[in-house]
């Protein structure tokens, strides 16, 4: 849950404000500053790995641009983020409200804390979408790592690894083959 | 089969998925590699091509193999 917290963190930050990705469709803006100086906004190339770090306090800011047909209007409002795993997109969190005239930005700062026991990650693609009215939706795409070794979790792994493959080994003994 | 296939399908596909978690989290693969989704069904082919050949645990005397016994004395 800590990942997916401050993942989240930096990708609301990044389309309702502040983070790093590249943006593909809409006209969102936004950016993400980390406090080793780290900035991520729409224009951070897809193919850069933005490593998050454990703990930390972000900076964000962000806008979204209506369309014209609801300028004077309170329009609803959506979005979300999805990583990818193999193939398929999975979604981690959403938002969703409604917005006055002028309330299409948002900024401010996000602290965070990834527990210790959350191991440290390879690249993940992350995909944040968001639906401002009737204007197009913005859509970014950025790859991200979460800092730290794999730590416990890794060694788990590891030997769920070793485990299962000797018990699949196992599973080419003769059946019904006593020792003479 | 000679060997075990349900326990070849069942190891196989938790092989698959501790190999792809671990592989991960070494940052060998990304989340997005194609091999995230595909190990766990590797690992269970694995499981059914082990069972099917049963390398281990095989009598002489079934296979037919065995070479006929030395003479006593010699």
């Amino acid at each position: 849950m800590g990942l997916l917290t401050a993942l989240t963190a930096v990708f609301i930050a990044v389309l309702a404000a502040p983070a790093s990705a590249e943006l593909k469709a809409g006209e969102c803006s936004g950016s993400a500053t980390f406090t080793d100086g780290t900035v991520i906004d729409q224009t951070t190339p897809e193919s850069t790995v933005i490593v998050v770090p454990r703990e930390d306090t972000v900076r964000y800011a962000g806008e979204a641009k209506r369309a014209a047909a609801d300028a004077d209007k309170e329009i609803g409002f959506s979005g979300g983020v999805a990583a990818k795993i193999g193939p398929v997109w999975v979604g981690i969190t959403g938002w969703s409200g409604n917005a006055q005239p002028g309330e299409d930005s948002a900024s401010g700062s996000y602290t965070y804390e990834v527990p210790g026991i959350v191991p440290g990650t390879g690249d993940i693609k992350v995909r944040a979408n968001h639906k401002h009215g009737s204007a197009d939706e913005c859509v970014g795409v950025w790859t991200v790592r979460l800092d730290g070794g794999p730590g416990v979790v890794g060694i788990v792994a590891a030997a769920g690894t070793a485990l299962f493959g000797v018990i699949l080994l196992s599973a080419g003994i003769t059946k019904g083959v006593k020792p003479s | 089969m000679r060997g075990r296939p349900i326990l070849g399908v069942i190891s196989g596909f938790f092989f698959g998925i501790f190999l792809a978690l671990t592989l991960f989290l070494y940052g060998i693969i990304p989340l997005e590699s194609w091999l995230m989704v595909a190990l766990p069904f590797i690992g269970i082919i694995l499981g059914l091509v082990m069972a099917a050949w049963a390398p281990f645990g095989r009598s002489k005397s079934k296979s037919g193999t065995a070479p006929p016994e030395e003479p006593a004395g010699a």
